[in-house]
């Protein structure tokens, strides 16, 4: 988890997805999470999570980072799905929901600067909860940061190298250290926060659209998905034999944009 | 309400009638560990439009002392005002007129572009979105650091980091600056400039400065008065920094070395009774050197 990486994307990509209003991207990737959350089928869900896979090529983001990021719940839903699922298709669809949420997510945060993510929140939310959420976003990549130097620290001085066991208990006692931390960080960074002015709302501008075009679409995939998702619960029985249709328009969208992305580089490099 | 001023010891040498922007006197404070920090000895009292340095070695008390002056501690006996206020309590009242980078600036920088970290402050004082690029656009040239307006503070080295937040906190328009170990990170060049900025500051604007610093040749280049606090918190010894730096009895039992030029000018001493007496800055130093030189040729 770099921050860096994400803030230097966020601010200074210059793809439409940037461009774009960050409340209708918020808004977007609410309508894709919630698609994620009212699907019932494996192959919409997936077509949906190919879909945003693509609106991340086409926006320039580096996509090894971009995966493992969203990648991250994958791990959680999957031994949520192990201990709960009655079958492999039920702990797939577990699984692929909550990824496909988190790529929603992930897009939204390396196309926008995070504290426009945190100012259209604030409309929705209450002041302190919008704030708070501002605040954590910052701690978790702080605190992923400081518990990597952990890491290497208490493992250089235990000796533990590869040695599975110890290199356990030395991450183990990082973790311990991050938790001390973490209080101590939060009190700093309230301090700082007070010093510098904050008195209850985060006071951020918000950034108008410079791509109003990338507006519509944005909504418009965001409720195309979300619809698709409602029509295979409601009518499923209809629908069923028509799966692979939302998937398979997905997975060619994916592959348009790999070539759009791959033939512009090429063409950059040749240039 | 209760007058905080302290019956003695709150007067500036020069002008009587100065005003006392910040003035401490006996403030303790005790630690969650039990180790307690007790800022006594002699009053700290930091005049209007003067710059003034806090000396110690680690561990005596200094950014304890900074972090009464903001208000982030209260002092559980003693005396703390800023403006006339207890900080503690009123902070509110104060802030915006309170400039502040703290020691780890990494944490201080919050937003994602430089130019959004500067307006972090303005913005949250509620300052029109046209005041605000005034005001940054004004402290980023201050700094010389127009040219990474755009950039993530992230990225930036320490010492770029270093002149972002103090263009934050220049960007408040303040008229106490509290700064600790400003001049960390920052090579010879961007020192100076620093050094040349906050002197502009306080003589032409009338900002108070209060800063505490390792960077002892800096004191003489910088301050009108220094402060050294010894192991504890005791204030021990105060004046200008040529009074300071002459106390060398009390600069050891803080364990702080005298700038290089005060030292070489008292070995100078020591092996010929005849060498000037000590200078801190190396325009005076030359100019020191040349007359004892003259003297010396003459004498020949």
């Amino acid at each position: 988890m770099d921050v860096r990486l994400v803030d230097t994307v966020a601010t200074s990509g210059s793809s439409p997805l940037h461009r774009a209003s960050p409340r209708t991207k918020a808004a977007a990737a609410a309508l894709v999470i919630a698609s994620a959350a009212v699907t019932t089928n494996l192959f919409v869900c997936t077509g949906v999570a190919l879909a945003v896979v693509a609106a991340a090529v086409l926006s320039r983001i580096p996509l090894r980072p971009y995966l493992s990021l969203a990648g991250y719940p994958a791990v959680f839903a999957a031994l949520f799905a192990w201990a709960s699922a009655p079958d492999a298709l039920s702990g797939a669809l577990i699984v692929s929901k909550a990824v496909t949420a988190a790529l929603a997510v992930v897009l939204l945060l390396f196309t926008t600067p995070y504290p426009q993510v945190f100012a259209s929140l604030q409309r929705t939310l209450p002041g302190l909860v919008g704030d708070a959420l501002f605040m954590t976003y910052r701690a978790i990549f702080v605190l992923g940061e400081k518990l990597d130097d952990l890491i290497v620290a208490a493992r250089l001085r235990s000796g533990a190298g590869r040695h599975p066991i110890r290199s356990a208990r030395a991450t183990v006692r990082a973790l311990g250290n991050l938790v001390l931390y973490a209080f101590d960080l939060a009190q700093r960074e309230y301090d700082i926060l007070a010093l510098r002015g904050y008195s209850g709302r985060l006071a951020v501008p918000v950034r108008r659209s410079a791509a109003p075009a990338v507006d519509a679409l944005a909504l418009a995939a965001g409720t195309a998905a979300l619809a698709a998702a409602l029509a295979w619960r409601v009518a499923w029985r209809d629908l069923l034999p028509y799966s692979w249709m939302p998937l398979a328009a997905a997975a060619a969208l994916l592959v348009a944009a790999l070539v759009v992305r791959f033939a512009r580089s090429g063409g950059t490099r040749h240039a | 309400m209760h007058d905080h001023r302290h019956p003695y010891d709150h007067v500036h040498l020069d002008e009587p009638d100065a005003e006392a922007v910040v003035h401490i006197s006996c403030a303790r404070h005790t630690y969650e560990g039990g180790a307690s920090v007790h800022l006594c000895g002699l009053d700290f009292v930091a005049h209007r439009g003067r710059r003034v340095a806090i000396l110690g070695p680690n561990g005596a008390g200094k950014t304890t002392m900074l972090y009464h002056v903001l208000g982030l501690l209260r002092p559980s006996e003693g005396i703390v005002t800023v403006f006339g206020v207890p900080p503690a309590e009123r902070w509110l009242e104060i802030r915006h007129r309170i400039g502040v980078v703290l020691q780890n600036v990494d944490e201080q920088l919050l937003m994602p572009t430089v130019f959004d970290d500067v307006a972090f402050g303005p913005r949250q004082h509620g300052l029109s979105e046209s005041d605000v690029r005034d005001r940054v656009s004004r402290a980023l040239q201050e700094l010389a650091i127009e040219h990474l307006a755009d950039r993530v503070p992230h990225n930036l080295s320490g010492g770029e980091k270093r002149k972002v937040a103090l263009a934050g906190a220049l960007a408040m328009d303040p008229e106490l600056l509290v700064l600790d170990e400003p001049f960390e990170g920052l090579d010879p060049e961007s020192r100076a400039h620093v050094l040349a900025l906050l002197e502009r500051l306080s003589k032409e604007h009338g900002v108070t400065i209060v800063l505490t610093t390792h960077d002892i040749d800096a004191v003489p280049e910088f301050a009108d008065y220094a402060y050294v606090l010894a192991p504890g918190g005791t204030i021990a010894v105060r004046g200008t920094p040529e009074e300071v730096f002459a106390n060398a009895s009390a600069l050891r039992a803080s364990n702080i070395r005298p700038p290089i030029l005060a030292e070489l000018f008292e070995r100078l001493r020591g092996e010929a009774p005849d060498a000037p007496e000590p200078v801190l800055t190396v325009e005076d130093a030359a100019r020191a050197l040349e007359r004892w030189r003259r003297t010396a040729s003459r004498g020949a």
